[in-house]
């Protein structure tokens, strides 16, 4: 059984029309453990997917199932962060954490909890930055914190959406680093969502290329995790990989820009 | 340091004190009260001048020793009406002379004026945070409100103090009316306006419906809380004092009221003054209150 197991999906926004779907019969199956990136272009649907793993939106027909069972909102078993900075501006980084905690349902006393936050802080690098609220952090600590949140919610899934989508590249980098040394430490199960082709080799174990309501194709990827830009990124491997999943985003680009033409 | 003491505000602060050497051509009541004021002001003046260099605080407080001045002097001078402009020395000694019953006015509306409030609070607070939550209630409430909350409370406050068994009742009644309505319709357009990003990081934290409404919602609605606070208490203070201007026995309001009864204007200035005062210190307050809960900003 695998630890996701996303079944015949189809999902419209409600109030849009039915034809204009946004996922359209889509399935797919996540290991326990593996790292798995949704890519493509804006407006294809991979945020989409996301929404409906994390419980936010409800499918129309099909059904995700975790550890077999269907879910029908959000649950402990998932802990998520967003593009946008989503910490609560009233409670400093580590009672963010906090909330996290406390939300994980599991039960720690007081001095246990507070020890797990400042725990969980230094695990992304933010050891001493507990007792600052989040408009006192730049961007990239803000997205930290939100990781050691997700990380505290104790849950077995990860689901990150363009988390570093806002953050200037060489920070970036840095935390996509982050990102890929965590998930194999606290050996968590990610879906990641992202437009970024070298951060999704970076981070992936299978790459799914999705194109407007559909995947297009999946592409695994064979270097060891955790990664290391620096190791990789000048390899053979990489290149022709990058080069595969070019033409795969590209050509259905260009698909895109040939039908606004027609119509 | 040259700054601090050789300046327009410290001339004019002389100037008042030296005004106090002009034969008074009318009959005064102790000078005391009066000289304990103008060192007071002058003492604030200095504390905060000498913090912060701000032309502002200069400013005001030589606006302010101007006035005392120039007042003092004209009445010495018996330049003004012998009723209705008393000299402010006889005006300070009813803070002596009257001091008794001016502390129990204060006691007594402050006492009206935390039920009233608080109670508004509690209830503006909670049912707003509740009908802003849930948009079917807020459908049906919100044009309700529209249209009771613009009614000023001084309008029915006559009716209220005549309906209701006790002056108590009734002031506290009208004040929670014009605490209420404000605090209710500003919770539920700000719950109503909440930052969906909150909401949902919220949500896929599974957070259940009272965790959601008092450890989210709450903390995020009560900068607006406070910054509506302190313009709540005027209203309120407003409204008390209209009402004790019509039936009370005690207060601020009927301290005015009663003396303006035998014309004796003296101690009427002085009931305004007062309710300067208590204005001036309840909103200090708050802004202070404001400050030790507000930490943090908006992302």
């Amino acid at each position: 059984m695998s630890k996701i197991n996303i079944d015949h999906i189809s999902f419209h926004y409600p109030g849009s029309d039915q034809r204009e779907t946004a996922l359209d019969d889509v399935s797919l199956s996540i290991e326990a453990g593996e790292f798995v990136c949704l890519l493509g272009p804006s407006g294809c649907g991979k945020s989409t997917l996301l929404s409906l793993l994390e419980g936010l939106n409800q499918a129309d027909s099909g059904e995700i199932r975790i550890d077999g069972t269907a879910i029908t909102g959000p649950g402990r078993d998932r802990a998520v962060v967003f593009q946008h900075y989503s910490l609560f501006p009233w409670l400093t980084a580590q009672k963010n954490v906090l909330f996290g905690i406390r939300q994980s349902g599991i039960r720690h006393s007081r001095e246990e909890q507070r020890r797990l936050a400042d725990h969980y802080l230094s695990c992304v690098g933010l050891g001493s930055a507990g007792g600052r609220y989040p408009a006192e952090l730049s961007g990239g600590m803000q997205q930290r914190v939100a990781i050691a949140r997700a990380l505290a919610m104790e849950a077995d899934i990860l689901l990150m959406d363009e988390p570093f989508g806002a953050i200037d590249p060489k920070l970036r980098q840095d935390l996509q680093e982050l990102v890929s040394r965590l998930s194999v430490e606290h050996q968590k199960t990610v879906v990641f969502v992202t437009h970024d082709i070298d951060e999704a080799i970076l981070l992936a174990d299978r790459i799914v290329v999705m194109e407007p309501k559909h995947i297009r194709a999946v592409v695994p990827v064979g270097f060891p995790r955790p990664r290391r830009r620096d190791n990789i990124a000048q390899t053979e491997d990489y290149i022709q990989l990058r080069k595969h999943l070019m033409s795969l985003f590209y050509e259905q680009v260009a698909d895109e820009i040939y039908e606004e033409v027609v119509l | 340091m040259k700054k601090l003491i050789l300046n327009r505000g410290n001339l004019l602060f002389l100037a008042a004190l030296a005004v106090l050497a002009v034969p008074a051509q009318r009959k005064l009541d102790s000078v005391a009260p009066y000289i304990i004021v103008l060192l007071l002001i002058e003492a604030a003046f200095l504390v905060s001048y000498a913090r912060k260099h701000k032309k502002s605080t200069l400013d005001i407080v030589t606006a302010a020793f101007l006035f005392l001045g120039v007042w003092d002097l004209a009445s010495r001078l018996n330049l003004t009406h012998p009723v209705l402009v008393p000299p402010p020395e006889n005006v300070f000694y009813v803070f002596v002379s009257q001091r008794v019953l001016m502390a129990q006015g204060v006691v007594s509306s402050l006492k009206l004026l935390l039920i009233g409030v608080g109670l508004a609070l509690i209830f503006g607070v909670l049912l707003g945070l509740l009908v802003g939550w849930i948009p079917r209630l807020r459908g049906a409430i919100l044009p309700i409100a529209n249209v009771i909350s613009p009614i000023p409370p001084l309008v029915y406050t006559p009716y209220v103090v005549a309906v209701m068994p006790t002056f108590r009742a009734a002031s506290i009644f009208v004040i929670f009316c014009a605490v209420f309505w404000p605090t209710f319709q500003n919770m539920v357009s700000r719950v109503g306006s909440i930052d969906q990003k909150i909401i949902q990081s919220a949500r896929v934290m599974n957070v259940s419906t009272p965790t959601m409404l008092f450890g989210v919602i709450l903390p995020y609605c009560k900068p607006s809380i406070l910054s509506g606070l302190s313009g709540s208490i005027r209203a309120a203070l407003l409204c008390l004092t209209g009402a004790e201007l019509l039936g009370a026995s005690s207060g601020l309001g009927y301290f005015v009221k009663k003396f303006s009864d035998y014309a004796d204007y003296t101690k009427v200035i002085a009931g305004i003054v007062l309710m300067g005062v208590v204005v001036t210190i309840l909103s200090a307050f708050v802004s202070l209150l404001q400050r030790k809960l507000i930490k943090w900003r908006d992302v």
